[in-house]
């Protein structure tokens, strides 16, 4: 798969990189797992809870964005690394899940959510390629997936309707294939840009998942 | 025997089968939040096992792994609230999974 990816021209991996770096919130919640852990320093759990969503799904999408230009660049050392911890962010956004919904969910979470960032590899072939087949394939696979996962955090959590969590998730798929779009196309000013709109784009999914949870489970992130 | 259930292309080698768009009595396996549950469960030859969909999406049970099916029942729940059942007439071990998210595995032991 990973061979795939490598094809075509250049862009801004580094800067992206950097920006991820940049990205991380200095108060992580103790609650948040593997490396997104450190010292809380927000007021309460519910708080910590919202910043390490946020933390953790911008992350994804900084991650994603280095990925996808790094592969399109043809850089593969570089593609290896984002694609490694892209899947490490994958790993934690898991645990964040368990740690709310307990080890199963976690474990049925994770190939759920490697599943749309394998149709956003069918999706960046498909550009470096110019297989518009192959790209029509993974959009149409892209927006089955937020069916999926709508009606995943909606078994989960009744505060959470199926088509408002999918139609957020549409918003994630299209923001990030924007990215790609203009990475492909080497304007690294117009993905820079779509970057941002995807990462700011994060939060709409974030917060209300995490206000979601916090009224599902009131008592546990009652206001220290 | 079979209602509401459309697309339904169960096959049944080892027994026999039912779907219906109301949740039974005998929902002997919950499908939540993408898991199967509970899984592995141990049962009698001759048992009526029933799959019911808690999730708002669809889900199949299909018999064998995706990597070696084993053609005795590939069902489509449609929704939430929707059943199959598929009585195990013969002792063994019999494995299944969801063919939209392949990672949802589950197997029934009969004794």
């Amino acid at each position: 798969m990973n061979k795939q990816w490598i094809r075509l021209a250049g862009g801004v991996a580094t800067v992206a990189l950097l920006a991820v770096g940049c990205s991380m919130s200095p108060s992580m919640t103790h609650a948040m797992p593997g490396s997104m852990a450190g010292t809380a320093t927000s007021a309460t759990k519910a708080a910590d809870l919202r910043t390490g969503l946020n933390a953790l799904l911008g992350e994804h999408v900084y991650l994603a964005s280095a990925a996808t230009n790094a592969a399109l660049g043809g850089r593969q050392a570089e593609f290896e690394a984002a694609a490694a911890a892209l899947d490490a962010n994958s790993v934690d956004i898991a645990k964040a899940i368990g740690s709310v919904y307990g080890a199963d969910a976690e474990k049925a979470f994770l190939p759920l959510w490697r599943r749309h960032i394998g149709f956003f590899v069918d999706y960046t072939v498909g550009v470096a390629t110019k297989d518009k087949s192959k790209q029509g394939k993974a959009v149409n696979d892209l927006v089955g997936y937020t069916e999926d996962f709508g009606a995943f955090l909606s078994s989960a959590n009744p505060n959470l309707p199926k088509t408002v969590v999918a139609d957020l998730v549409k918003t994630h798929v299209l923001t990030l294939k924007d990215v790609v779009d203009a990475q492909a196309a080497g304007d690294p000013v117009k993905a820079n840009k779509a970057l941002r709109t995807a990462y700011s784009h994060m939060h709409m999914i974030a917060d209300p998942l995490a206000e979601a949870i916090v009224k599902q489970f009131s008592s546990k992130y009652a206001a220290q | 025997m079979i209602r509401s259930v459309p697309m339904l292309a169960a096959l049944f080698l080892a027994g026999s089968f039912s779907a219906t768009a109301a949740l039974g009595a005998d929902s002997d396996v919950a499908i939540k939040t993408f898991q199967f549950k509970p899984t592995p469960i141990e049962v009698k030859a001759g048992t009526r096992v029933t799959w019911a969909n808690a999730d708002d999406i669809t889900h199949t049970v299909t018999s064998g792994t995706p990597e070696n099916r084993d053609g005795q029942f590939n069902t489509p729940l449609p929704g939430k609230g929707t059943t199959f059942s598929f009585t195990f007439s013969r002792a063994g071990t019999y494995t299944y999974f969801c063919d939209r998210h392949q990672s949802m595995r589950g197997e029934i032991r009969v004794k």
